[in-house]
């Protein structure tokens, strides 16, 4: 299916379950998509600059000119008048068609991440399942990935609220018939109130902090294969490796699925390496687990 | 890409059936086939007849598929009496050069042995290794994120269990893990985990 172009722009969101072959068509469409329109946003706004520009210098020779408007001269005043139109029209446009591709110029870590991991997973991946992927390029802080608002600690009238923007959800099945979802939330708060400012005035004032990046890896395996994993389920956690940068949020284990949290600190959140690197880390640290339980897994005849 | 060709020698009257490597060139003399296309050995076969070409046909092979291509327009070749300039081959066709009858059978194919896959590993078994997008990749710089993956050997995670396995049961019935103490008694400890050679083991 042909990426849906007017979506992407209008909720900056990409959605799909389809082969492997037709998501990862779609993602290098986005990529050249977002390339594209970099381009164009940037020579939009160039030109915009020099439409502007234009005018000022056009609408400043017409005003000196009206001053002193006489005969032949007002034909000329006339003429830079119409002149000065034509660059103001001018220039709107070019900022209209900037602002048109700035929407479409999507965050490029995010896709390229998202097109990193699917190198590494389809290596294991059954092509012949069907592969779901959400990328979202929002940012954070809008109202639908709010998730609370609480009363600030300390400042009186101030609150906070709390977003979690799960801007990557994938799903698919791995050739020995794992099931896997990984999702990447988005943490952020903002706090918000009145201020009394020097001038005695009040102000209002918000502020967003981030709160790093929480990585979900669930996997649910069959029984049949991985079910000695129920003796190893109290020394998984030691089997979990994963990078210094990182720190280990949740895990759950039990005899048919293994579900691991990991958090990523603010000042990496927006590192295409280290999440890659974490969520490698975190596929190894399980199948670590899996494979060992998969040799205890032997069937009795 | 192997095949086998059968034709009976128009000199001789002797039945010939050697086996090739792909691309095969066919004609009448040897120094006017060339030695080496795209980089590949040219396997060249003679054929001493008036009605073959000095250089007649090729037959090369693209994604497992054999094809024939006539270098002499003039001359042409029949495929299953076909008159044709080029063509696919299939197992058991017959390749008409002259007046020399060449049945062509693809060789039995070797199957791929080597481990890929990434998170757990498998047999490749694939019979085409050219470009194998499986068997060609390293994922050393990935395994970096997980120093020793893969080894459950002594002072590592699972060393134990690993130095036990053979003693573990899994009884999907009752969904239990069986532990046997006899073959415990019997098992010859390994010093090191061959890492591909379990996780193969399906
Ligand atoms: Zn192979």
């Amino acid at each position: 299916m042909p990426i849906e172009l007017q979506k992407l722009r209008k909720h900056s969101i990409y959605e799909d379950t389809a082969l492997l072959d037709s998501v990862t068509t779609d993602l290098d469409d986005i990529v050249a998509l977002s390339q594209l329109a970099e381009i164009k946003q940037n020579k939009f706004g160039k030109q915009a600059i020099y439409y502007f520009a234009g005018a000022a210098i056009v609408g400043i020779i017409s005003f000196g000119l009206s001053g002193i408007a006489s005969g032949l001269l007002n034909v000329v005043a006339f003429l830079f008048n119409l002149g000065l139109v034509g660059l103001v029209i001018a220039w709107i446009y070019a900022l209209v068609m900037m602002l048109k591709f700035r929407r479409l110029n999507v965050i490029n870590y995010r896709y390229h991440l998202t097109r990193q991991l699917i190198e590494m997973l389809a290596r294991d991946l059954d092509v012949k399942e069907l592969f779901h992927l959400q990328l979202s390029f929002k940012k954070g802080e809008s109202n639908e990935n709010k998730t609370n608002t609480i009363d600030h600690p300390y400042k009186s009238g101030w609150k906070i609220d709390i977003y979690e923007n799960q801007w990557l959800n994938m799903r698919g099945r791995f050739l020995d018939k794992t099931r896997f979802v990984l999702t990447i939330t988005g943490l952020s708060k903002k706090q918000y109130g009145w201020k009394r400012g020097s001038s005695g005035k009040n102000k209002y004032k918000s502020k967003v902090k981030s709160g790093g990046l929480d990585i979900n890896l669930n996997l649910i395996y069959p029984q049949r294969r991985y079910g000695a994993i129920k003796v190893l389920q109290n020394e998984v956690k030691e089997a979990i490796n994963i990078p210094t940068f990182s720190f280990l949020r949740g895990l759950k284990v039990t005899d048919k699925s293994m579900n691991l949290t990991v958090r990523l600190d603010p000042q990496l959140a927006e590192s295409q390496e280290k999440i890659y690197q974490t969520i490698v880390a975190m596929f190894l640290s399980l199948y670590q687990v899996l494979n060992l339980a998969k040799m205890l897994s032997k069937e009795t005849v | 890409m192997q095949i086998q060709l059968s034709w009976i020698d128009p000199n001789t009257e002797e039945r010939r059936e050697p086996l090739f490597t792909t691309p095969v060139a066919i004609g009448r003399k040897f120094e006017e086939m060339p030695a080496e296309i795209n980089g590949e050995l040219v396997s060249r076969l003679v054929i001493p007849d008036d009605l073959v070409a000095d250089y007649h046909v090729l037959i090369t092979s693209k994604n497992q598929q054999l094809i024939v291509i006539a270098q002499n327009q003039n001359m042409g070749m029949k495929i299953n009496g076909l008159q044709k300039n080029n063509g696919s081959l299939n197992d058991g066709d017959r390749l008409q050069i002259g007046s020399c009858e060449i049945v062509v059978n693809l060789a039995a194919t070797t199957v791929c042995d080597r481990m890929v896959g990434f998170l757990f590993k498998r047999r490749c078994d694939r019979t085409d290794h050219t470009g194998c997008p499986y068997c060609d990749q390293s994922y050393e710089e990935d395994y970096a994120f997980y120093a020793d993956y893969g080894n459950y050997r002594s002072g590592g995670w699972g060393n134990t269990y690993y130095d036990q396995r053979d003693c573990y049961f899994y009884d999907h019935y009752t969904g239990n893990v069986n532990f046997t103490e006899a073959d415990a008694v019997s098992f010859e400890r390994e010093s090191d985990a061959d890492f591909e050679y379990d996780m193969g083991a399906s």
